[in-house]
């Protein structure tokens, strides 16, 4: 079934319908993760430079943990290991591989968030934070009005690197079942042992959505650029 | 313009950077609308001290008496914060911050820390840049302007908080030589408005024609101090003799 048509006719008629299925599913894994990853990230990068040493400590032992080992391992942990140890411990809780997904992913991204706001805000001289507090804004105002908004145009290349990076390791949770556009393109192969062209089908769909990341983030950084930002 | 109400009473500051002794046991007063300079060679300690005075950087010892109230090392930062907010302090590098326009940049502290109105922010800022000849730069950005212009907007920008003292820490040292003379015209007009001016410099000239008080550091220590004309014509320690032979 299937294997008899052309290339076209079976993009059209098999591919293409499921295909915009699992596009979907990697756009909502790719933007609520990024996002969740945005804030975590800027909150871990915060306690890492926080002066207060048990939160900087924290935040160093959660970057090194999830930098450290693979994602892979972290999802198929998040999965399969998390659900026995809240039984364990009576936790009534249940993670489908969609929650699961969301989960590793923006721990994961978050640590490496983390890592480019903490060298953006790093990477502001000095003498900003000290004319700022010479003018008597406290040690938070000047972060928040004055360091953290030099950082936004310096971080925007990195954070995009980060974000395609994400987007391209969602297809990492084909492993637990979800049906992403990877997922997706393979149950389609082996349905109708059709395999190049679901493969180029799902190459596609994850450049279509890093191009479109792309685009927007130079956009983004020339009308900051125009804004007069640092 | 001198009156003999003392702004700020310094006592028996030290600062060390790890084993290394900067200022060894300062002690000096300064009084209200008095314009001191203090002169040295480099690695004096002069900018250290004018860091201490506002607690950018923290003493080791000693402490400060500002129109009554006691600061030193272990005062919490929030009381730190209040009265740096009463101390000016203009850089050697200017320091303007380059997301905001020259308006945003002297308006964002006294809107943020004197809880001003904007209006009236706007207004001050205004009259303030019109003092230092700048109103037609009020939307620029401080990366379209020369280095001159962008220190004259830092001084309307620490003035702004209307300081009791500003602080000056190599103003003009940064500055091309054909920028030093507009910079310098505004901290001259400043002393004349009876402003009380600590300034770390090296424009001997411009030391002698606006100063009321002379310092001369060496090596962590005040080695001597008087009026412009004793330290300039008749210095009595050999170290400052040796300084001023050098320029």
């Amino acid at each position: 079934m299937g294997s008899e048509l052309s290339f076209w006719a079976f993009s059209q008629t098999i591919i293409i319908p499921r295909l915009a299925e699992g596009i979907v599913v990697t756009l909502k894994l790719t933007l609520i993760s990024g996002i969740c990853g945005l804030i975590l990230g800027m909150i871990l990068a915060l306690m890492r430079i926080s002066k207060f040493k048990v939160l900087s400590w924290f935040s160093l032992l959660y970057i090194t943990l999830f930098r450290g080992t693979p994602l892979l391992l972290q999802i198929l942990f998040i999965y399969f290991a998390l659900p026995t140890i809240f039984e364990a411990y009576n936790i009534n809780m249940v993670l489908d591989s969609f929650s699961a997904g969301i989960l590793a992913l923006s721990l994961n991204s978050a640590a490496y968030l983390a890592e480019i706001y903490r060298a953006g805000i790093l990477s502001i001289p000095k003498g900003q934070t000290e004319a700022a507090r010479a003018l008597g804004l406290s040690r938070h105002q000047t972060m928040y009005k004055i360091i953290i908004p030099q950082t936004y145009r310096r971080i925007i290349p990195p954070v995009v690197n980060e974000l395609s990076a994400l987007t391209k390791e969602t297809s990492l949770v084909s492993v637990i079942s979800l049906s992403e556009l990877l997922y997706v393109t393979q149950r389609i192969g082996s349905k109708y042992l059709r395999v190049w062209e679901v493969y180029i089908w799902a190459a596609l769909g994850y450049l279509i959505i890093v191009i479109a990341l792309s685009i927007f983030a130079s956009r983004l950084e020339k009308h900051l650029e125009q804004k007069g930002g640092a | 313009m001198q009156s003999n109400e003392v702004i700020l009473k310094i006592s028996h500051l030290s600062k060390f950077f790890g084993q290394n002794e900067v200022l060894k046991d300062i002690s000096t007063e300064i009084t209200k609308g008095e314009v001191v300079v203090i002169i040295g060679p480099s690695g004096s300690g002069k900018s250290t001290f004018l860091r201490c005075i506002n607690y950018l950087e923290l003493p080791t010892s000693g402490e400060i008496n500002f129109k009554g109230q006691i600061l030193s090392h272990s005062t919490k930062e929030y009381v730190l914060d209040v009265y740096r907010a009463n101390i000016g302090m203009v850089f050697q590098n200017f320091n303007l911050f380059p997301h905001l326009t020259v308006l945003e940049n002297i308006t964002l502290a006294p809107t943020l820390v004197c809880k001003v109105t904007h209006e009236e922010a706007l207004l001050r800022a205004t009259e303030l840049l019109k003092n230092v000849g700048l109103s037609e730069k009020t939307h620029a950005y401080p990366r379209d302007l020369s280095g001159g212009q962008q220190q004259r907007v830092a001084i309307a920008r620490a003035l702004a908080m209307k300081p009791d003292v500003m602080l000056f820490d190599e103003a003009t040292s940064a500055l091309d030589p054909e920028l030093v003379g507009e910079v310098l015209k505004v901290m001259r007009d400043l002393a004349h408005t009876g402003m009380t001016m600590v300034i770390v410099t090296h424009e001997m000239d411009f030391a002698r024609e606006v100063s009321d008080r002379v310092i001369f550091m060496d090596k962590g220590l005040i080695i001597e101090q008087g009026t412009p004309l004793e330290i300039f014509s008749a210095p009595k320690e050999k170290r400052t003799i040796d300084f001023l032979k050098k320029l």
